[in-house]
């Protein structure tokens, strides 16, 4: 059993060596990094404008953040398999014992930590425009950041499993996130979201993040920190059992069906 | 008694797609139709056949990479369904061409990533890249990143992948492709000397020449069947009755005597350009035809005739067809 978590974490630390190696700097500080900022001088302006600043502080600067984060997320999900297919190793990741998908995790995983440099950057752009922003409890927002980064990875890990049976990536990794930003309610109360939209959004882990956020930032995480934990912990093994399941399938279905390079 | 490293049971592989813009039709191929196989541990074994002819859907396979359609699949005692994880740890897996590599990694580096994804033990990993390294000839390049190195060098670092975990199978998809001759015979010595050590060779090629100085068996496939398996000796001393003839020609001249031949029984032919303007026109026909074909020869005004034994490829010409062969 350790033997096997010693290998697997040789196997993780492999791919995210293969995609320190391999850049593709421009497309993921566009979007883990550039974009995010971006959003936040947009919405702090528009809250000067309306002379509500300080008011909304939390959500100008937490949701550019947490967008950034998972746009990088995303992004590297989808490119990491067809980077591989673009090499021609998946085949060769496949023919080899370590299971593929530790490859791909390890390489998005990295991204997602690295994709975390977002959130001082856009904290900075917010001071900078006005909207001042202190952590009151800074141990509740290091948990926030530690639960962002775990459930991220988990649930990248099922975006690289259906972007295994896609030939284009681009359109579909650029779309998937919206969905996922408007029911987290990062950007805004989620009060103002449907009912059914309300229940679905108990399944997204950014929604918990980003609670957790704001109540650090206002001083109140008290009766938020454990519902926050649980739910973004349950929520990140979701992710992973349901990641790991799906790769494992698809897998299995472009071995049946001789789809694993794809025509390359 | 040898053991069975590879044993193909009536395997059958097929590919379902598409086509069609509006009216979209299931298009059913069959890419290996009934193969049965056996290849001992020790061999080194040499598949030939024509683009498409079911090779490297084989080798795929037999690699886990591809799952069968039906019939059973061993690999040093595995079945590749069921078992794939023992098969992956026991078997190097070596595509030709220059995909399969991480350009922005180093060589030494390539390696280290896939001592891990093999779990060599972490205490003899450097020792064993070093030690490939040097084998393969790139030890002084190792620290280069890969996208520097010439198609011999890739070529060559995909054979240290391959054996970097010392399989007891080494599965070689057409390793020479595109290489030029040094690179290739550097290429082939490699094969040899694993060969030599005690592991399994299973290699796919085009390349007559290279199967018959290299492999101890081969089997012709072609269209998805097994069309004859024996060592490269007895298929030419099989094909001792026949005779082959090279003759230089004008290419106009070599136009006429192809129509003159072509759909006489029992006469194969290959041409290539020889670079001179020329066309080196080889044939083989049966001996007993020897004057016709020379008298047929003399009259196309021949700049230089050589008879010459049957090889390989001659065999491999009279099974599968007559084919153009390009160099």
């Amino acid at each position: 059993m350790r033997t096997s978590a010693a290998w697997w974490l040789r196997i993780l630390l492999a791919g995210a060596r293969v995609q320190l190696s391999r850049g593709r700097g421009g497309n993921f500080l566009l979007a883990a990094v550039v974009t995010p900022v971006f959003y936040a001088v947009v919405l702090v302006l528009m809250a000067r404008y309306f002379g509500r600043t300080s008011e909304l502080a939390p959500f100008l600067v937490v949701s550019p953040a947490l967008i950034g984060v998972w746009a990088g997320a995303i992004l590297t999900g989808a490119e990491a398999v067809a980077d591989e297919r673009g090499s021609g190793t998946f085949e060769l990741l496949i023919a080899a014992p370590a299971p593929t998908e530790l490859v791909v995790l390890g390489r998005v995983g990295t991204n997602t930590l690295l994709s975390l440099i977002a959130i001082p950057l856009v904290v900075i752009t917010g001071q900078l425009l006005g909207a001042q922003l202190a952590i009151v409890d800074v141990f509740a927002a290091v948990l926030a950041l530690l639960g962002l980064a775990i459930s991220t990875m988990a649930i990248t890990l099922i975006f690289a499993s259906t972007f295994v049976l896609a030939r284009t990536t681009r359109v579909f990794q650029n779309v998937i996130g919206f969905p996922l930003y408007i029911l987290s309610g990062i950007a805004f109360p989620l009060a103002l979201l449907p009912d059914w939209a309300q229940v679905l959004s108990t399944l997204v882990a950014l929604r918990w993040v980003g609670e957790l956020l704001r109540a650090a930032i206002r001083g109140d995480s008290a009766g938020v920190l454990v519902p926050a934990l649980t739910a973004i912990a349950t929520l990140a093994l979701l992710y992973g059992a349901s990641g790991h399941w799906l790769f494992s399938r698809i897998e299995r279905a472009v071995r049946a069906n001789g789809q694993v390079s794809l025509g390359q | 008694m040898a053991v069975t490293a590879i044993e193909l049971r009536d395997l059958r592989r097929t590919y379902t797609s598409s086509a069609g813009l509006f009216a979209q039709r299931r298009v059913v191929r069959e890419a290996l139709r009934g193969v049965a196989l056996d290849v001992a541990e020790g061999e080194l074994f040499g598949l030939l056949g024509p683009n498409g002819a079911g090779k490297t859907t084989l080798v795929k396979i037999l690699a886990t990479v591809l799952l069968p359609t039906a019939g059973t699949v061993r690999v040093l005692g595995h079945d590749v369904v069921r078992d794939a994880g023992p098969v992956r740890e026991r078997i190097g897996l070596v595509f030709g061409g220059e995909r399969g590599l991480y350009g922005t990694l180093t060589g030494r580096d390539t390696l280290l990533f896939w001592a891990d994804l093999y779990r060599l033990p972490p205490s003899i990993t450097r020792r064993r890249v070093d030690e490939v390294l040097e084998l393969v000839g790139l030890r002084d390049r190792a620290d280069e990143r890969v996208e520097t190195f010439s198609r011999g060098m890739k070529q060559r670092l995909h054979l240290a992948r391959g054996i970097l975990h010392e399989p007891k199978l080494l599965l070689l998809d057409e390793p020479t492709i595109g290489l030029d001759p040094v690179a290739a015979n550097e290429i082939r010595a490699l094969v040899r000397r694993l060969n030599e050590s005690g592991m399994t060779i299973f290699l796919t090629t085009h390349y007559m020449a290279e199967a018959e100085t290299l492999c101890g068996r081969v089997a012709f496939i072609n269209e998805g069947q097994i069309v004859l398996v024996d060592s490269p000796q007895a298929l030419t001393q099989a094909a001792g009755e026949q005779v082959v003839i090279e003759a230089s020609l004008e290419p106009r001249e070599a136009a006429r005597l192809r129509a003159e031949l072509s759909g006489q029984e029992s006469i194969t032919m290959a041409e290539r350009a020889t670079g001179d303007g020329l066309i080196s026109l080889r044939v083989t026909a049966p001996r007993g035809r020897v004057g016709a074909l020379f008298a047929a020869l003399a009259s196309c005004s021949p700049r230089r005739v050589t008879m010459v034994e049957p090889s390989l490829e001659d065999v491999y010409l009279r099974l599968l067809g007559e084919r153009r062969m390009r160099v």
